[in-house]
């Protein structure tokens, strides 16, 4: 799928690096899912930081390799992956949402939490997703009616989404399934739904 | 499996710091498939120290970073059939897991891990057969073209993968607008992809 939009350079590096936020971190990867070219430019960017491991100045280890090959018990344990689905993971909400990305998927399943809509408020229903940090953001589901406009809290700043199911428009561009936005500031210029169908979206957002 | 003796390392010659990837590559092979002890000593030494070092310029104390230094090359033992060299340099792939970690144990966030069409662990385009030894060689390519930006660019990159600061704190640090920094990591970027893909 070739998409429209797609998370700026500098943002996607800090995925990269591991400086972006939780929920932020969250929407890049919904949106990666479905962009080989942002995947791509990920490997990219993933390798500047493996280059710049490769440079690092070594800073000796109180241990050795036998040390570390010595705990056989560890060595051997199986890896449960934090963050993979389970094989037995297919809750009936789930087959409901066909648009949930995987990552959202895997991460509700090992949090062992039923997704569930809260609302509508003023055409728009919400899920919110638990991140360990909260001080850092949100993260919510929002499924909007079609004509409805996303809302806007005051309190919130550098909100982004990834689209995941019908259409949004604002006042630069449309968007539609996998395209990254990050809403303007202004009350007259939030996205409103432009789909028949309702839109629904992934969106983070700082709280300070 | 049998106890593990020490034995005497093959050291090879570094080019840089660290061995060429295409050794790397060769040792990750050996402990993928033949689960070769020696291999993944090797490996230990190479990359154990670097990872410790990456996490104190992070923020980690001494414990911590020694901790995710020891378990990021146990994930590399434990998930190494996971490893394709036709994706990546295996100090990529270590990179990778080792911030994985970070965020897990420093941030005490929650990790996010990518799934598509082709692969839960790497990214799913795959190369042409003959862009293979270039991806993996890649690294080694980066290297060098990082060493050829201007200072300027470097040092948001270095600050941003390095010291492990958001683009805020960058810019906060340095006393540049936002926008100053998100602009010279674009140039940088262009520049490594340009050169990237002019190789491949």
């Amino acid at each position: 799928m070739k998409l429209a939009h797609h998370p700026d350079t500098a943002t996607l590096l800090s995925l990269s690096a591991g400086t972006a936020s939780e929920s932020l971190t969250a929407v890049m990867m919904a949106h990666l899912e479905l962009c080989p070219e942002c995947r791509r430019a990920r490997s990219t960017l993933d390798a500047i930081g493996g280059a710049l491991l490769d440079d690092c100045k070594p800073a000796p280890l109180s241990f050795g390799p036998q040390e570390a090959l010595t705990d056989r018990d560890l060595m051997e344990a199986p890896f449960a992956a934090f963050g993979e689905p389970a094989d037995s993971f297919l809750m009936d909400p789930l087959e409901a949402m066909p648009w949930m990305p995987r990552c959202l998927m895997a991460r509700l399943a090992c949090a062992g939490e039923i997704p569930t809509w809260s609302g509508p408020v003023d055409g728009v229903r919400t899920i919110a997703v638990q991140l360990r940090w909260r001080m850092h953001g949100v993260l919510e589901l929002w499924e909007a009616a079609p004509g409805a406009s996303l809302p806007q809290q005051p309190t919130r700043t550098n909100e982004a989404a990834v689209v995941l199911a019908g259409t949004l428009q604002d006042g630069f561009a449309q968007y539609g399934p996998g395209d990254f936005m990050e809403f303007a500031r202004g009350p007259n210029e939030r996205p409103t739904v432009r789909s028949s169908e309702p839109c629904v979206c992934l969106v983070s957002a700082d709280c300070p | 499996m049998p106890n593990i003796a020490i034995r005497p390392t093959t050291r090879v010659a570094t080019r840089g710091n660290n061995p060429p990837s295409i050794v790397t590559a060769s040792w990750m092979r050996q402990v993928a498939e033949d689960r070769d002890e020696i291999a993944f000593r090797e490996l230990f030494s190479a990359f154990g120290p670097r990872v410790k070092a990456l996490l104190l310029r992070q923020g980690a104390d001494i414990q911590t970073a020694e901790d995710i230094a020891q378990e990021t090359l146990l994930t590399v033992w434990r998930k190494a059939h996971l490893f394709h060299s036709d994706k990546g340099s295996v100090s990529t792939w270590i990179f990778t897991i080792a911030r994985n970690l970070r965020i897990d144990r420093l941030r005490r966030e929650v990790v996010w891990y990518e799934f598509n069409e082709q692969t839960h662990d790497r990214p799913s385009d795959d190369p042409l057969p003959d862009e293979n030894v270039a991806r993996n060689q890649e690294g080694d390519l980066i290297q060098s073209i990082l060493s050829t930006l201007p200072n300027e660019q470097v040092e948001v990159i270095r600050l941003s993968y390095l010291e492990g600061l958001s683009h805020s704190e960058i810019s906060e640090k340095l006393g540049l607008p936002l926008g100053t920094v998100k602009s010279r990591m674009r140039l940088a970027y262009q520049k490594v992809r340009s050169a990237v893909e002019g190789r491949l």
